[in-house]
């Protein structure tokens, strides 16, 4: 019997991983930057109704 | 404008609809499913699976319950009038369904946690559970009385299940994922970490990850990541339109179905390597092949895992304590999304108010499964179980992105939708996934589906069983579907083909 994991088997779980936890964290990533920017430089009227995430810069200031 | 109920931020949404998509079938499902359809050669159509019907299907359904802000059938209805409310209903007669024997599982899971610090399965884990917890009749149809150790836990899931609903959308179903997703994702962190240290972990993780190329040839392994795929999302039972109703205006669509994909994808991955290190562990202490220990389903979770337990060198109560928690956790998060489509669904055709709506809905519900906890409980279950899921979900599937697609012909307006609030624009893969991909495949997997049953009975189960509660339970759905669409809408309710969300139809 087999006492470690074979090669193969190393390269397919490093390929999971990295494609699903890799796909997650990249669209964390995008969600997060993206509406912390989008509520940097683009202040509409999205943020009066309270729809999106808090903002985190002073509306008036645009 | 109408004043529906909203999520508090995209975070909590975000984690009701991961709650949703993670639950039993991630930790006791996937695993076997991987290992026997290739292992780790399964990633491949698993991941196409996932990117061309699962995370497709998800945007197509975000998008109908934002756009048209109802539940299922208010939101098919809006699409397209009685011709395409039938579809919300069939989902939530299915969820209906499920969500009876659903519960029934969660409160064995929650036996299970107590039961865990004692370890009082004992060493015949298997006639502990089929014989002292189950009480199992001897044959398939018996109904037995009711056993009062699975019924007292039952009650308790649907009164949790009910403090939860009656919170309402934001302080109800939010907050409960808020707090039970995190604690989930802790306690299975824990699991995995444990079991990937124990003697024998890598032969198990060994036999999961292996790539066995020669499967993928096999087009019964690609219908089988298709299927899982679709199984695993909560898509196709009304969940996810439901879900996506409550979402502000201005929210993005896209993005938030690529994170609740992958989001589910990595849990079933961790699930993946928590199971097959503690099954490696298993084979290497009883001085057997991996094979010969892998299983699935019920029997994985109240056998095979109590008996892993039992072997462990230590910390074994906690790990038992942790895994059925994490168990109840999961089963708890699907349950109560599950529940929410025919509160929401019977809420709105019918103008009667949420308390009202999660009372009548909890409370037959709470009352059918209890069927699911007599002597004969676990027979019913597993028939019911396999025909709703396989022959319910996958038509609903295949019925529904074919109507849309083809008949109604919406692709481009809910494109426009989805681009008009999203940060990923979608394109072509979304549009050909969806009219070609999703429906092949569906197609492909009822084919395989009916010639398997035409060939056997599911589980060698007698013909007359399967017709009294397997068959009856999956056309049922659909009748009653057909029957709740001719019911008149107690509402003033709009019925337009360019429903205008500002405007609101209720």
């Amino acid at each position: 019997m087999e006492t470690g994991m074979s090669g193969s088997a190393i390269l397919m779980m490093l390929v999971g991983i990295t494609i699903i936890w890799g796909g997650l964290f990249v669209s964390i990533f995008y969600a997060t930057v993206l509406t912390k920017f989008r509520n940097k430089y683009k202040v509409t009227d999205e943020h009066l109704d309270g729809s999106q995430e808090p903002i985190h810069v002073t509306k008036v200031e645009h | 404008m109408e004043n529906r109920s909203q999520w508090g931020t995209r975070a909590g949404f975000i984690m009701a609809a991961v709650g949703s998509a993670i639950g039993l079938g991630n930790i006791w499902r996937f695993p076997y499913v991987a290992y026997e359809n290739g292992g780790g050669a399964f990633f491949i159509p698993y991941l196409f699976a996932l990117l061309t019907a699962g995370i497709p299907i998800l945007i197509l359904e975000f998008t109908i319950g934002h756009k048209y802000r109802g539940s299922a059938p208010l939101s098919f209805f809006r699409m397209n009038g009685k011709k395409s409310e039938f579809l919300g209903w069939w989902g939530i007669f299915v969820s209906f369904v499920i969500s009876t024997y659903y519960a029934v599982i969660i409160a064995w899971a929650m036996k299970y946690t107590v039961y865990s610090f004692s370890l009082k399965w004992g060493p015949d884990t298997e006639g502990f559970f089929f014989g002292d917890v189950l009480k199992l009749a001897d044959n398939p149809g018996e109904v037995g009385g009711l056993v009062g150790g699975v019924a007292l836990p039952l009650l308790l899931v649907w009164v949790i299940c009910y403090i939860i609903l009656i919170g309402g959308v934001k302080k109800g179903i939010e907050l409960a994922n808020r707090v039970f997703i995190p604690i989930l994702l802790v306690l299975f962190i824990f699991v995995v970490i444990r079991a990937i240290t124990l003697d024998g972990a890598m032969v198990g993780l060994d036999a999961f990850f292996k790539p066995d190329v020669d499967k993928l040839l096999n087009p019964r392994v690609w219908v089988a990541a298709y299927g899982h795929i679709f199984f695993s999302l909560s898509i196709a039972f009304a969940i996810m339109i439901t879900y996506a109703s409550y979402l502000p205006k201005k929210s993005d669509i896209t993005n938030n179905a690529f994170i609740t994909g992958f989001a589910n994808s990595a849990v079933e991955l961790l699930a993946g390597i928590g199971v097959f290190a503690v099954l490696g562990f298993m084979a290497t202490n009883q001085g057997v092949d991996v094979a010969d220990v892998a299983t699935a389903g019920v029997g994985l979770a109240f056998v095979v895992f109590p008996e892993i337990i039992n072997q462990m060198p230590g910390l074994n109560g906690l790990f038992g304590a942790f895994f059925f928690l994490s168990l109840t956790l999961a089963g708890i998060t699907s349950l109560i999304s599950i529940t929410e489509t025919y509160v929401a669904g019977v809420s709105d055709k019918f103008n009667i108010s949420r308390r009202r709506s999660v009372t009548i809905g909890v409370g037959l519900s709470a009352a059918i499964s209890m069927l699911y906890a007599t002597n004969g409980g676990l027979y019913f279950l597993d028939v019911a179980d396999y025909f709703i899921n396989q022959f319910g979900i996958a038509v609903i599937g295949l019925v529904e992105v074919v109507l849309i697609v083809w008949v109604f012909r919406k692709l481009d307006v809910f494109e426009k939708h989805a681009n008009g609030v999203s940060d990923i624009r979608l394109g072509w893969w979304w549009k050909i996934s969806l009219a070609f991909i999703t429906p092949i495949v569906l197609g492909t997997m009822l084919f395989f589906l009916i010639k398997d049953n035409i060939a056997e009975n599911y589980e060698g189960y007698p013909t007359s069983f399967l017709w009294t509660i397997g068959w009856p339970v999956a056309i049922g759905a659909f009748v009653m579907s057909i029957v709740f669409t001719q019911l008149k809408w107690r509402h003033n309710t709009k019925v337009t083909s360019d429903y205008d969300e500002d405007k609101g139809g209720l």
